[in-house]
């Protein structure tokens, strides 16, 4: 844990200041996972933020401060996914929607303002978002969180809550789907060399 | 599934791996903005339930086990079945007394 329990305890009775401290120690943590859950960095800090504004209404139902950072990551987890559902109701222009002078465009002004690794991120990042998208929001979640995050089926266990057979066989089926993504890009990508 | 797919699925797999370590390298963890924790404790403040709700809700809560204990107290006191007669006080006692004492001499004058 990045705090000492003696913290958990005094945020959750009401102390802002244990609370500012559990923020401090965690954000880091959280926007990184937030990141990579919902992939697009200018709302990495909002959603960040309902992760905590969550955590500072449900403190007080947490059991143990023992508890307190799988409580955290599913509260990641549901932000992240209320996110990404609003985000499939008002679906924004990514890459793959723009046309191909927009698409120039874009590589332009990413060519001029960005360095060459910066591009070479950006175009993983889109990679990968188009291989989630062959998933459902719930999967695209799991997968990240098991793959990305490097959280092991003990921690998925306790931060969802199902037994470890129920994730695998969820796991292994979103696995199969992104692999078949994975291998008709990279088909796409042999036809056009 | 011959030995060729599956040749060719692992080989996918190991694709999708150094993909997935990819990904991870080009979505570190962002240095939060200095507007991080006052943007934070503003949607707190703004979330908030409104002042004199959140001390009548605690009033209420307290008091409710209290009133609980207050009514059960109150029907025990009135379910238990009281003596009717009471327990005499010294007084009624020495009052009984001198009125057994005087009544043959009321008595007494009554025939006079």
């Amino acid at each position: 844990m990045l705090v000492e329990p003696e913290v958990i305890t005094q945020a959750r009775s009401g102390d802002p200041a244990a609370f500012n401290e559990l923020v401090r120690a965690y954000r880091r943590r959280i926007l990184g996972t937030v990141f990579r859950l919902i992939g697009r960095q200018e709302d990495v800090e909002d959603v960040g933020q309902e992760v905590f504004l969550r955590l500072y209404h449900s403190l007080d139902q947490l059991r143990t401060p023992e508890v307190f950072e799988p409580w955290l990551y599913r509260l990641t987890v549901n932000a992240a996914y209320d996110y990404l559902r609003r985000q499939k109701r008002q679906p924004e222009s990514r890459m793959a929607d723009l046309s191909e002078e927009q698409v120039l465009m874009a590589d332009a002004a990413a060519s001029g303002r960005l360095a060459l690794e910066e591009k070479e991120k950006s175009q993983i990042r889109e990679m990968v978002a188009m291989l989630l998208d062959q998933v459902s929001e719930e999967d695209r979640i799991l997968l990240t969180l098991k793959e990305v995050e490097g959280l092991s089926l003990k921690e998925l266990e306790k931060i969802y809550q199902v037994n470890e057979n129920a994730l695998k066989v969820r796991l292994f089926r979103a696995r199969q789907r992104v692999i078949k993504g994975y291998e008709a890009i990279q088909k796409q990508e042999q036809q056009v060399k | 599934m011959t030995p060729d797919e599956a040749g060719h699925m692992r080989e996918e797999e190991r694709g999708l791996e150094r993909l997935w370590e990819a990904y991870r390298r080009a979505t570190p963890a962002p240095e939060p903005s200095a507007n991080f924790m006052p943007e934070l404790w503003a949607k707190i403040e703004a979330t908030r339930p409104v002042s004199w709700v959140e001390p009548l809700r605690l009033l209420v809560t307290r008091l409710a086990p209290l009133l609980a204990l207050l009514i059960v107290a109150l029907g025990l006191y009135w379910w238990n079945p009281r003596s009717t007669t009471a327990d005499p006080s010294y007084v009624e006692v020495l009052a009984a007394d001198l009125i057994e004492e005087q009544r043959p001499a009321l008595f007494i004058g009554g025939e006079i």
